[in-house]
């Protein structure tokens, strides 16, 4: 009997039984929260820029007849007004953001087999249910040793399942997932005009304000904080070919050794965002 | 021409009315110069808000596409379980 079911189990192992490419895979979900955690600031000063142009717009819009005051109220003024959420841009890119993050977060717990603890987790929940409708049977001694014998040998299927399913998402997400990195760097020349409208406005002022050098200085740390920005997320869409090879190609030693440098090379872009942000924040 | 080309063509307009600006003495010159800017500064702030508005739907329609790839077999710990199990008997009845 236990021969036929680690036949089966091995069986059960054969077509998935090639390794994860792991490190790719902890080199990319890193960078990419390196990433995250970077351009968070960015989204933040975004956002407030976002509904200021939106609110300018409206301001003199003449068909709103402002005059210190809107004598009329749209249900579109939401986007520019309240400060319940994000304006539509910037929910976006923070969606964007979420999505890529939750397809890397289910990479992650399938290459690490967090639902084989979920299933244990399950199976005894419901026979501690089951005390309410059968209590002998649930109680029997016998039950929780069967359960917990159930999982464990059913642990390398799921583990194997697990890999096939990390394969097909790698491969079927992949393609989607740099299509919406792309889509925030095509946005970059937008959301880097709408953070910079008001600056730029008051850089032209006639007569020049006071202040104008410092204006000038903080549009220019904003061109490289961008700059930066998209550094970061081409480095990322690098790192996510290489993992995509790497499923491909288990056994290509230098995408491994790539993705590990990439890493570390994202890491510092990720840093040198932060600091050229700390940047546009200290000047006055 | 795209956007982010309209976009670089208003603000060359600006910066050449910028320094016809800043070379004229002339106040009624000058006067007409900022109202073209700002005008045009509207127009570029417009544009990036309509661009803004289409964003929601270009990502969105993306984020569905790799959802399906994410649901397109249930994940969570159940159907794990519920596909080995599976997998054991079809492998027990072929052998």
């Amino acid at each position: 009997m236990i021969r036929t079911i680690a036949a089966l189990l091995m069986l059960a192992l054969g077509s998935a039984c090639a390794q994860l490419p792991k490190p790719e895979l902890q080199a990319y979900s890193t960078a990419f929260e390196a990433t995250r955690s970077a351009a968070e600031p960015m989204l933040a000063d975004y956002a407030i820029a976002e509904r200021d142009v939106r609110l300018g717009l409206m301001q003199t819009d003449t068909e709103r007849s402002y005059d210190g005051f809107f004598p009329t109220f749209r249900a579109s003024d939401a986007a520019a007004v309240s400060t319940v959420g994000l304006p539509p841009g910037a929910e976006a890119l923070d969606r964007t953001f979420r999505a890529i993050g939750h397809y890397n977060e289910t990479l992650v717990a399938l290459a690490e087999n967090r639902n084989i603890d979920e299933a244990r987790g399950q199976v005894s929940q419901i026979i501690d249910e089951l005390g309410g409708i059968a209590p002998p049977l649930a109680q029997s001694p016998a039950v929780k040793p069967i359960a917990d014998l159930l999982i464990t040998a059913l642990t390398p299927a799921i583990a194997a399942d697990n890999r096939e399913q990390f394969k097909r998402i790698v491969l079927s997400g992949e393609p989607h997932v740099q299509a919406l990195i792309s889509a925030l760097r095509d946005y970059t020349p937008t959301q880097y005009s709408i953070t910079t409208s008001a600056l730029r406005k008051k850089a032209r002022l006639d007569p020049p304000p006071s202040d104008q050098a410092e204006v000038v200085a903080k549009i220019n740390s904003w061109h490289k904080a961008f700059a930066d920005y998209v550094a970061l997320l081409d480095a990322m869409k690098l790192r996510l070919s290489d993992l995509r090879a790497a499923v491909e190609n288990p056994r290509a030693a230098p995408i491994l050794q790539r993705a590990a440098t990439g890493a570390a090379g994202l890491r510092s872009y990720a840093d040198a965002l932060r600091l050229s942000l700390a940047r546009v924040r200290a000047q006055p | 021409m795209n956007h982010d080309q309209v976009r670089e063509t208003l603000e060359a307009q600006i910066g050449a009315l910028v320094k016809a600006r800043r070379e004229t003495q002339d106040a009624s010159e000058k006067a007409a110069a900022s109202e073209a800017i700002a005008k045009l500064e509207r127009e570029v702030d417009q544009l990036d808000i309509t661009v803004a508005n289409a964003l929601p739907a270009k990502v969105d329609a993306i984020i569905s596409s790799l959802e399906q790839v994410l649901n397109a077999h249930r994940l969570d710990a159940a159907s794990a379980l519920g596909r080995s199990v599976r997998k054991l008997r079809d492998l027990a009845r072929n052998r």
